[in-house]
């Protein structure tokens, strides 16, 4: 471990669950298109866009060492009207996540969009060890969690002033 | 000297009385601590940045990839350890959503969402984050 750069950066052993490209597109595993209608029906106004999306998703690469996917839809698929794009390439997360718990471990399942199109699927353990399996659906449970109206943000300004 | 001033004490404080507030001084302050403990031991496959000072350290996940690249992951990252260290006391084992804003190259204000898991006493690990607006 060293604190040599301005940082104070240490070294330490966690998986970064990096994605790689498949050779070729698979389809979504049963799990894999389970867990994300399951996202979908808990997410107010996400509209019919999103289960056309996840009807033609397939997977264009996986994580080595996570269920993690990355999802790729029919281009000719129509965009989620919420999350579409604007002047400028819109990213997001669908609101609605699934929790579970394997050996009293941790697991959380979340929808990342991109463009208006469902783009990953991130299944992971929070403490960012490796994850070589996941539980039943009906394990997992929806975690809805909405935006405050006001968050408690850490602001540039907050930033400068060292707070 | 040391000795004369032990004799002094057990004059006035009892060896069994100065015992038992040993003891209770112990339980309220606690074991002598080392200076910024970082005590990062947790076996794994790879090996991430991880941003540390103190006695509390941040590691990232894999957060950096949903981000516009209008935004500097190092940034962000350095936000999100601001934040997480004013608002970490948590019980170890427990997980968190957090938010902070930030301002791409373009000028536009970002909100990015992350989760946060407590580790450890020294440790809070950052798995994802995303911009949500």
């Amino acid at each position: 471990m060293t604190d040599s750069d301005p940082l104070n950066a240490v070294r330490v052993t966690f998986s970064e669950h990096r994605l790689v490209d498949l050779p070729q597109p698979r389809p979504l595993s049963a799990w894999e298109t389970g867990a994300i209608t399951r996202m979908l029906d808990h997410e107010p106004g996400i509209g019919r866009c999103a289960y056309e999306q996840a009807r033609s998703a397939v997977t264009t690469a996986v994580c080595l060492d996570c269920p993690t996917i990355a999802l790729s839809v029919d281009p000719a698929a129509c965009r989620i009207p919420s999350l579409a794009r604007t002047s400028e390439p819109r990213w997001g997360a669908v609101t609605a996540s699934l929790h579970a718990k394997q050996d009293d471990v941790l697991i959380v399942a979340m929808l990342h969009v991109m463009d208006g199109a469902l783009s990953e699927l991130e299944v992971s353990r929070p403490d960012g060890e490796p994850l070589a399996s996941v539980p039943p659906l009906t394990d997992f449970e929806v975690v809805s969690v909405p935006v405050p109206s006001r968050p408690q943000v850490h602001t540039d300004r907050e930033d400068q002033a060292g707070t | 000297m040391v000795e004369r001033v032990t004799e002094s004490i057990e004059r006035v404080v009892p060896p069994l009385m100065l015992s038992v507030i040993l003891v209770m001084g112990f339980l309220v302050a606690g074991p002598a601590r080392a200076a910024d403990p970082i005590d990062l031991v947790t076996p794994s496959s790879t090996e991430c940045l991880c941003i540390g000072t103190g006695s509390l350290a941040v590691s990232f996940g894999h957060g950096a990839r949903h981000l516009p690249s209008t935004l500097s992951a190092p940034t962000v990252q350095s936000q999100i350890t601001n934040h997480v260290r004013t608002n970490y006391i948590r019980p170890v084992g427990t997980y968190w959503n957090g938010w902070v804003y930030s301002r791409g190259s373009n000028g536009r204000l970002y909100l990015i969402q992350y989760g946060a898991y407590r580790v450890a006493l020294t440790q809070v690990h950052v798995g994802t984050y995303y911009v949500i607006q």
